[in-house]
Parts: C-alpha cells; structure tokens; sequence
C-alpha cells in the first residue's frame, strides 16, 4: 500500500507539472490558496540541479555497504529530485510515512513485486493536493469531474478533478496502472552482489548520446479531459 | 556523412563514415517511414491499427507484422509477462521493439551496400558499427536523467548495440511520446547493452517496467548488461557492464 501510495503521489505530482507546462493554452487559473513553500521551490524552470541533489565532482563508486552509508535519506532528497524542476511538487503536503531505510541495496532484501491481480473495484482513490501557477483564462465550473479511462500501458489510469471555487483544488487517481500479473524468476543467491555509484558529471567527448523520452502520457490525457469537461469545452 | 529527420515521432540521425552520396542515408529514412507506416498506431491507415480494429485476417497479415509479433511474443516468455504489446483496452501496440527491430535492419541496409563505419541512433537506441571518422570506437554519453546537458557515463559499446529506457521530462519540453505512457517508478533510466540494439532495446523495455528489480533481471539475463538511475540519483552497474565503460 505504501508502494501505491508513493507512486500515485509521484504520478500525480509529476503529471500536474507536466500538464503545468503543456497546458498554456488550456487551462484557466486554478490555483488555490497557495501552499506553504518548500526550501527547494525554484521560481523559474531551467536547467538548475536540485541542490539537495547536487552530484559529486567524481564519481564516488564504492561498495555496497558502504554506499549504504552515503545514501541519501528520503526526507532529504524526496520526490523532488524527479522531475528538475519540482516546484509544484515541493508545495504538495508531505505523505506521512514511517522513517525509511536508506536506499535498498540489491543482496539480499529487494523487494521483488508480488504478483497482484487488479482488483475488481478501483484501488481506493487518493486524494493529492495539486498546487498549479497556470496564467488565468476562464474558470472552471465547481464539481468533481472524472476523465476518461486511459491507457497507461501497464493497466488503465482515470483522474478525476476536484473544483471548488472555480478552481482545480484536488486530484483523485482513481485507477492506476498496477498491471504486475506475474514476478520475474530471479535466484537471487546466484547473483554477485552489483555495484552501486552516485551519478557524475562526465566531461569527456563522445559521438552519440543515448537517452529516454517517454512520458506519462495517460496521465495527462485523462485529466486533461476530466479539465475539458469542468471547463466546459475539450481541450 | 550525418543527417537527422524527425519520423516515427522522433528524431533519428544517420552517420555513414566516408560516404558522400547521401543515397544510402536517403535509403535508411525511407526505410524508417515504411516501418511507420506499417507499425504506427497514431496513424488511422497503419497495418497495426487496421488489426486493431479487426479489420484484418491474421492470414493477410505482412511478413514483416508477423515478425514483430512473434518477437514480441518471445519477449513476453523472456520476460515473464513484463513486456507486453498489448495494452489495457486490448489493443495491440507493438512499438516498445518496433524501434529496436526497425534500428537493426536499417544498419544491415547499410552493411549490406558495403560501408562497414556508421551508426544510427532513433530516439537514443543506438547502433553502431566498425569506427569514427577519426577511426576511433564510436563512444556513447548516456544522459543524465536530472539534466538532459549533462552525461553520466560514457561507454564504448563495440559494435553492441545501446537502448535506454527511461521516464523523465527535459527542461521545459514534454516529448510528444509515440510510445506507450508509463507509470514512474523508482527507478527514471535503465540503459541496456546487448549483441544488438534490438536486443537491447526489448530487455530495456521490459526490465525498466519491473523497477528496481529489473537491474537484477539483466544481471541474471545472459547477453545484455545494464546501467539503472534510480530517483535519488545512484547508479547501478550489473557485473559485465563495466566492459564496456570507455577508460
């Protein structure tokens, strides 16, 4: 359940500065009262790496136990780490959750994902506060509003938006994607233990760069709907 | 000779080493739009959405979908379920090894017309061949996940191919995704290197969907090897994939 939660809360975190950037054009002024800041907040999105995460000089690789040691703590790098620039999800109010062990090491206690079957009813929704700095055009009309079931890939994704006072005060997930049918068969006493190092900066020259691309983009679907539907045109 | 175009929704460069006839780049993008063609769910007249919407027989299917399907279908068992073209509604969405597959037969196109120097890199799945232009092992910057300026490991795969699966956002620009959306996990990059960069590039897909997990996957997996960021910014390497780290 903490897995859900903490995934959901990332999901709906990232989704609402990801729809923050897309949706200039779409949105009207949604922001509730605004939340307490966070120490991290940056004002404008650039290119500025979190300090919480500031990354060494050199690669610092080392064994396990003793990068164990180094790890940072979830209260001191928290979700804000992903994406860059976290400005929304600083002003979100902290999950409670139980002090945490550092970060897991692979040899012997990683979780491996138990088989979970979705459940035949939606997964209890959780209520996520969404603090949004969209330029004001139009309003919303008040009411929850749920946007269409969208394909996430690994499962279907709904989101539902919560106006009051004709602004976007809340976000339910109301499905999330948990589409784990089976455990991967892994003999994890025949590993070597792998090594673990915090990312650096590298400055050498290289040809080509390999990299991701993909996004979330069930997530900005379905509330981008559910908002067409408050707003009262698609979006 | 080096060019890039946008297709398949995303941009794809071509670097032939001494060649001046840009004939044989012109033959890979070509190549890269039929695949499109056939395989692209975005577009209504594509073969794969025409089986989406039942309107094929799977007796009429082309050479070319049957073979992605059974590829797919191979990765599934691979991977325990992890990798699976089909999608929550029940429709097919072949694209997480159309890129992979698509990138390995563009390079035997060249290698075929006898350049033996070259890469092509769709979308940061990556295959390389023989060397530079300075006649050096090609070398290949794995961004980093927190700042797309940036690279965090550079490695020289040697003619393996490199595909790197991932969810993150760059600066203020969300990548129009021609791939499905994913849940974020734990984990934000996972780069895989294998014999080639289809390889690569379907364990890539299918060990990034099981999280931290997944780094243990490639470990055990013969033939790939593999580099995990997770969201605090620390790395994993499974045991070979320091082979393949430039010195």
């Amino acid at each position: 359940m903490k897995k859900i939660t903490l995934s959901l809360f990332v999901i709906a975190a990232s989704g609402a500065y990801v729809w923050n950037q897309w949706g200039q054009g779409s949105a009207s002024d949604l922001v509730g009262p605004p939340l307490p800041p966070a120490p991290q907040v940056q004002g404008t999105p650039g290119r500025e790496t979190n300090p919480s995460v500031a990354l060494p000089r050199a690669i610092a690789s080392s064994p396990v136990a003793a990068s164990l040691a180094n790890a940072p703590t979830r209260e001191q790098v928290k979700v804000a780490s992903f994406p860059p620039n976290p400005a929304p999800v600083d002003a979100l109010p902290p999950t409670p959750r139980p002090a945490v062990a550092p970060a897991p090491h692979l040899l012997p206690m990683v979780d491996v994902p138990i088989p979970r079957l979705r459940p035949a009813n939606a997964i209890r929704a959780k209520v996520t506060r969404a603090a949004m700095t969209v330029a004001s055009k139009g309003s919303y009309a008040d009411g929850s509003y749920t946007g269409p079931e969208t394909d996430a890939y690994y499962g279907p994704m709904r989101i539902q938006a919560i106006i009051q006072g004709g602004k976007l005060v809340g976000i339910k997930v109301l499905e999330y994607p948990s589409d784990r049918r089976t455990s991967v068969a892994i003999n994890r006493q025949a590993l070597p233990m792998l090594r673990d190092e915090v990312i650096a900066a590298q400055s050498a020259r290289v040809d080509i760069i390999s990299g991701a691309t993909l996004t979330s983009r069930a997530f900005i679907e379905s509330l981008d709907a559910a908002l067409g539907q408050a707003a009262g045109t698609s979006l | 000779m080096r060019a890039t175009r946008i297709l398949m929704g995303m941009p794809i460069t071509v670097d032939v080493v001494e060649v001046s006839d840009a004939a044989i780049l012109e033959a890979v993008f070509a190549y890269f739009e039929s695949v499109d063609c056939r395989f692209s769910t975005y577009r209504p007249d594509s073969e794969i959405a025409a089986i989406n919407d039942g309107g094929l027989d799977v007796g009429q299917y082309s050479r070319e979908m049957r073979e992605v399907l059974a590829l797919a279908e191979e990765t599934k068992r691979d991977t325990d379920g992890y990798f699976d073209i089909r999608t929550g509604n029940g429709s097919l969405d072949p694209s997480g090894i159309v890129k992979g597959w698509a990138i390995r037969n563009a390079a035997s196109i060249i290698a075929k017309t006898g350049p033996r120097d070259f890469y092509i890199d769709a979308g940061g799945d990556i295959q390389t061949s023989g060397k530079n232009a300075l006649g050096q092992e090609w070398t290949i910057g794995i961004r980093n996940p927190f700042d797309a300026a940036q690279i965090i490991k550079v490695v020289q795969p040697r003619g393996h191919g490199v595909a790197t699966s991932g969810t993150y956002v760059r600066g203020q620009h969300i990548y129009d995704p021609h791939a499905p959306g994913r849940p974020i996990d734990d984990i934000v990059s996972l780069t895989v290197i294998g014999a080639d960069v289809l390889e690569a590039d379907r364990f890539a897909t299918a060990a990034f969907a099981m999280g931290r997990v997944g780094i243990e996957f490639i470990e055990q997996r013969p033939g790939v090897e593999g580099y995990v960021v997770d969201r605090n910014g620390r790395a994993t390497l499974t045991s070979g994939f320091g082979g393949y780290c430039a010195p």
